[in-house]
């Protein structure tokens, strides 16, 4: 961390993301997915944020949202100062070229009928930088940067592993100089070896590069390892909010320290002695509980839980504001 | 690493060429071609010839293929029927073809109000009684090669808009498709660079079928008089005229047909070919 003033990259304000819910001949809408129910948070530029959660959390929906693949229900997200909602399609895709986004599926999201160097060329094509030996150049260094080899370029996405393809989805990213890159579950589909790979490439250019990310996982360790800041979603909302040392070592959510304890222990005897895991499913987010979202699975809930919905406070926090969403957060000891 | 052993990718033409069936179908249709373009060079008679003296002949040696009612020698008919036939089959599958995917690239790609319109004109255009359209367009239009082609095209871009729409639906969904919108892809770019390329197989499938189609319905066209008049011969009207006697003197069915019979054939293997040799991933027999 440095000590220089935090510049706001990303401002999140109240974003909203609702997905109708259609029945009936007449498509009547009967109701919404609130994938996304009201977030707000800053990411710094320079910084490495986490998202956590578990699935239908909403994780996927907001990294879509603040890049404006799908379009926020309400709410606001402005880059660099600029509201993207307010952005005309033209100027929105200019801007595109700051942000982008690493997929989770290395194998559907390259196109299987385009050669690896016209998919890391295409972003330069678009946004017409430089000229064509130029791009031929930047392919090059880029496919060399991510570490895979110049003949890459005239072969086809088919016959490379899912690490390689990984490897060609982050250099497509990296191709255009974003400033702020969405990794969503960007190495959630591959090997446990390779994972490892994929985030100290992901550190190293976030270091030589001065990006910003914005790190959609569920596997906690990884998060723990790559951020500076840690979000924990919950049925659409952020629930707790803080550095990477504050969540970890002191989670005030009884979510998250759920979900703290549910990371397995490479030791048998401390395996053995861990507390229970989190009982229940993630309800529906179409029709959320009443109250505090996380009420009918949450070890501390009482009436109160059940009907008022908590506010998200500030409660300390070592270098930076540790937010939470409960009544009945306590530093613990 | 597989990406270290730098062996050179085989590109769509050398694809193809491993395609044996493929590359003799070329060839056939290729030959076929030339052979209905020298028509006037190497057939051994006038097409409108007419010998009264040797009507309905078997194949001999002075008329390969035999002759017709009029005596006119089959084998030359056959040459110069194939000018018509082969140009407009393939003329109007293309055009078929294109308009086709056109729509239902859009339809599928867009939805929304755009794909209820042009699917409803899908529907219509498919209810529409070919033979009615055509009497009614008979009346108007003047036979002409390009015109017939264009008929016949407008009248066979249904099925494929229904199958493209299909696949472009499920290819819209795919995540190589955000990614390009994720980088700042337009609309074209991503219909004619993401989608349609992995729509060619059904395209291309498509276009085949289209071509034999085509020289069928041009022969309806002729016999309703809106095709070309005799005696210019296609081979479509050269079966139309030889439906009565087909028990009897199966030749003059026989040669007309095996013609179309090869260009559909060929065609159709050439689009196999092309199918694989147009896709990457396919594996290398």
């Amino acid at each position: 961390m440095t000590d220089t003033p935090e510049r706001v990259l990303v401002q999140v304000r109240d974003l909203k993301k609702h997905f109708p819910i259609r029945r009936g001949v007449l498509r009547r809408q009967v109701g919404a997915v609130q994938a996304v129910d009201g977030l707000t948070f800053d990411i710094h530029e320079g910084e490495t944020l986490g998202l956590v959660g578990e699935s239908g959390s909403g994780k996927s929906t907001t990294g879509r949202a603040l890049l404006r693949l799908v379009r926020p229900t309400a709410g606001s997200v402005a880059f660099d100062g600029d509201e993207l909602s307010s952005l005309g399609a033209e100027a929105l895709r200019a801007r595109r070229r700051e942000m982008q986004m690493i997929f989770q599926d290395p194998y559907a999201s390259l196109n299987p009928r385009m050669t690896i160097g016209a998919i890391v060329r295409e972003p330069l094509d678009i946004h017409e930088i430089g000229d064509a030996a130029g791009r031929d150049r930047r392919v090059d260094e880029l496919l060399e940067r991510v570490g895979l080899s110049r003949a890459a370029r005239d072969r086809y996405p088919h016959e490379f592993s899912g690490g390689q393809r990984q490897r060609i989805g982050i250099a497509r990213a990296l191709s255009t100089e974003p400033r702020f890159i969405v990794a969503d579950e960007a190495i959630s589909a591959l090997d446990v070896s390779i994972q490892a790979q994929i985030v100290n490439l992901l550190q190293d250019l976030a270091d030589e590069l001065g990006l910003t990310y914005l790190f959609i996982a569920h596997d906690l360790t990884m998060v723990r390892h790559i951020s500076d800041r840690v979000a924990v979603m919950y049925l659409g909302r952020i629930v707790e909010l803080g550095t990477r040392d504050d969540v970890f070592e002191r989670p005030l959510h009884p979510y998250t320290r759920a979900l703290l304890d549910a990371v397995p222990i490479p030791d048998p005897t401390a395996e053995a002695r861990r507390p229970p895991a989190l009982g229940g499913e993630v309800p529906s987010p179409a029709d959320p509980p009443s109250g505090c979202r996380f009420h009918p699975r949450c070890p501390l809930a009482t009436d109160l839980c059940r009907t008022k919905d908590p506010h998200t406070r500030e409660a300390g926090g070592t270098a930076r504001p540790h937010r939470v969403a409960c009544h009945h957060a306590t530093q613990p000891e | 690493m597989s990406e270290r052993t730098v062996v050179p990718r085989p590109g769509v033409w050398l694809r193809l060429r491993r395609h044996r069936l493929a590359v003799l179908s070329l060839g056939i249709f290729a030959l076929l071609t030339v052979a209905c373009l020298a028509a006037p060079l190497i057939a051994p008679y006038e097409f409108d010839t007419i010998d009264l003296a040797s009507v309905r002949e078997p194949p001999s040696s002075a008329h390969w293929m035999g002759t017709d009612d009029l005596g006119r020698d089959l084998m030359t008919r056959v040459l110069y029927g194939g000018r018509v036939s082969i140009l407009i089959g393939v003329l109007a599958a293309v055009l078929g073809t294109g308009l086709g995917a056109l729509i239902g690239s859009l339809a599928g790609y867009f939805g929304g109000r755009l794909e209820s319109v042009l699917m409803r004109l899908t529907d219509i255009a498919f209810a529409i009684p070919t033979l009615p359209l055509l009497i009614v367009l008979a009346s108007y239009t003047q036979a002409a090669i390009l015109s017939m082609a264009l008929i016949i095209g407008f009248l066979s871009w249904m099925t494929t808009a229904r199958v493209v729409r299909g696949e472009v639906l499920s290819l819209k969904q795919m995540t190589y498709v955000e990614a390009a919108r994720s980088i700042g892809a337009g609309h074209g770019r991503i219909i004619g660079r993401h989608i349609l390329p992995n729509v060619v197989g059904p395209i291309v499938v498509g276009a085949t079928l289209a071509v034999g189609n085509a020289i069928i319905l041009e022969s309806s066209l002729s016999f309703l008089g809106l095709g070309v008049q005799p005696p210019v011969p296609t081979w479509g009207n050269m079966l139309m005229d030889a439906q009565a006697t087909m028990a009897t003197k199966p030749w003059l069915t026989v040669f007309p047909g095996f013609a179309i019979l090869l260009v559909v054939l060929a065609v159709n293997f050439i689009g196999d070919g092309l199918q694989d040799a147009l896709d990457p991933t396919a594996r290398e027999s």
